[in-house]
């Protein structure tokens, strides 16, 4: 094995592999490295490539570097001010050691079903960026979360993620302890009202399924409903059956139903403070 | 050859660019003011400067910090060491001492960022610090009895001969 550090796109590409691993922070594969995880190819270091580093706007679109840190991603005033949950959900991970150190590229490659930043991305209905050999693509989270293991050899390069118009943005993180602590459960929604009915809905649990998901179904039903908080509760239990469906009854379901549940109509009927 | 600044010096090492930069600033180098404790990114016991931001130094490999610059607890010059020493210690912030030298560098990072902080911020700047035995409200105090303005942020490093 051998680390190439590499100083921009082309030269990652470049040196691709079948047996390549990218890193950026480390924050995950090196301690996979110390429990035993054999890289046999190379490791292709992109942890100072200032390309993967940047925050543009684009069309309508926010493009977010997949090299950022999550403390970067934290304090930038663009990120902030127009995806919101995106920020917040930065400033969760883990400790300060690691948000200095852990980027967003990686926590979405590694796509642990607890990922913090991964329900707010998927909220924002976000595009994913990859670039090969084989040129360079756009593919929706959903189908890159699902299709991921055909797409090791792709590298992240941004994530392209629309700012949500007269929605209120909602992010509520469930841990054992304020700092250090993995997700137990997470949950973003994003609602958008007009006249007293729901236009749109957006609803992303963390940690409750093997891999993050929204629950389209739940949301479609509640399109074009009244909202009060009958429908919201009616809503919270097509939800939590919703869960139910894609993940089984786990050891952890009768703790977490009941809390989801909770913490959904409460987002929903606005008794927590919104990000935005 | 993997050549990088560390505490203000230019190093050029043939160590295998595979190991933690925590292995090779203890092993190697022989800095043992960075401790070796968890290796997992939970104690934060290994707290170094990577390009002035505190990260742990167990989740870095060698080969990684090529042309970057990393400063140590040894390489943090006397006045401004001598500073957080005696404010830690008059708040009674020093048990073991085990942790102390990456609470140090966790509240060098924050005061790079900002350089007046508030005891939450102090907070949160050292969140990935444990501390088993002093515990953490003398910790904070000391911090935040610091006298921020007299702290030379400028150039952390000690003069290299």
């Amino acid at each position: 094995m051998r680390i190439i550090k590499c100083s921009n796109i082309e030269e990652v590409i470049s040196n691709i592999d079948s047996k390549s691993t990218f890193i950026a922070g480390g924050t995950d594969l090196v301690v996979k490295m110390r429990d035993g995880l054999n890289i046999s190819g190379n490791l292709l270091d992109i942890s100072t490539i200032k390309e993967l580093q940047k925050v543009t706007f684009e069309k309508g679109y926010i493009l977010v570097g997949a090299g950022l840190t999550h403390s970067d991603i934290e304090k930038n005033e663009i990120i902030k001010n127009n995806i919101p949950l995106l920020s917040k959900a930065s400033g969760m991970v883990g400790s300060t050691q690691i948000r200095n150190r852990g980027t967003i590229g990686g926590n979405v490659s590694n796509c642990s079903s607890c990922a913090d930043t991964i329900p707010p991305l998927l909220i924002y209905d976000t595009y994913v960026i990859l670039n090969s050999k084989d040129g360079k693509k756009e593919v929706p989270l959903e189908d890159y979360i699902i299709n991921r293991k055909n797409m090791k050899m792709d590298l992240i390069t941004a994530f392209k993620i629309k700012p949500l118009k007269g929605f209120s943005e909602n992010l509520y993180k469930v841990a054992r302890r304020k700092s250090l602590a993995i997700s137990r459960l997470t949950l973003c929604t994003a609602l958008k009202l007009q006249d007293g009915f729901i236009e749109d809905l957006r609803i992303c649990p963390g940690a409750m399924l093997s891999e993050p998901r929204r629950l389209h179904i739940a949301e479609k039903e509640f399109i074009g409903k009244e909202y009060n908080k009958d429908n919201i509760e009616k809503l919270a239990g097509l939800a939590v059956e919703e869960v139910r469906n894609i993940a089984g009854i786990r050891w952890s379901s009768p703790y977490k139903e009941p809390v989801f549940s909770d913490i959904l109509q409460r987002q929903l009927l606005g008794k927590y403070e919104v990000v935005k | 050859m993997i050549s990088f600044m560390l505490n203000g010096k230019k190093i050029e090492t043939n160590c295998k660019d595979d190991i933690t930069l925590l292995n090779y600033l203890r092993d190697e180098a022989k800095l043992k003011g960075t401790k070796r404790g968890c290796e997992i990114g939970e104690c934060g016991a290994c707290t170094i400067l990577l390009n002035k931001k505190s990260v742990n130094s167990c989740m870095v490999l060698l080969g990684q910090v090529q042309n970057q610059e990393i400063i140590t607890i040894e390489g943090i010059k006397d006045d401004i060491l001598e500073k957080i020493e005696k404010s830690l210690l008059e708040a009674g912030a020093v048990q073991c001492g085990y942790c102390t030298p990456a609470m140090v560098m966790s509240i060098l990072g924050l005061l790079l960022e900002n350089n007046k902080p508030n005891a939450d911020e102090i907070k949160r700047a050292i969140d990935g610090n444990l501390c088993r035995c002093t515990g953490y409200v003398q910790i904070i105090e000391g911090a935040l009895n610091l006298n921020f303005d007299e702290i030379e942020l400028n150039s952390l490093c000690r003069e290299v001969s």
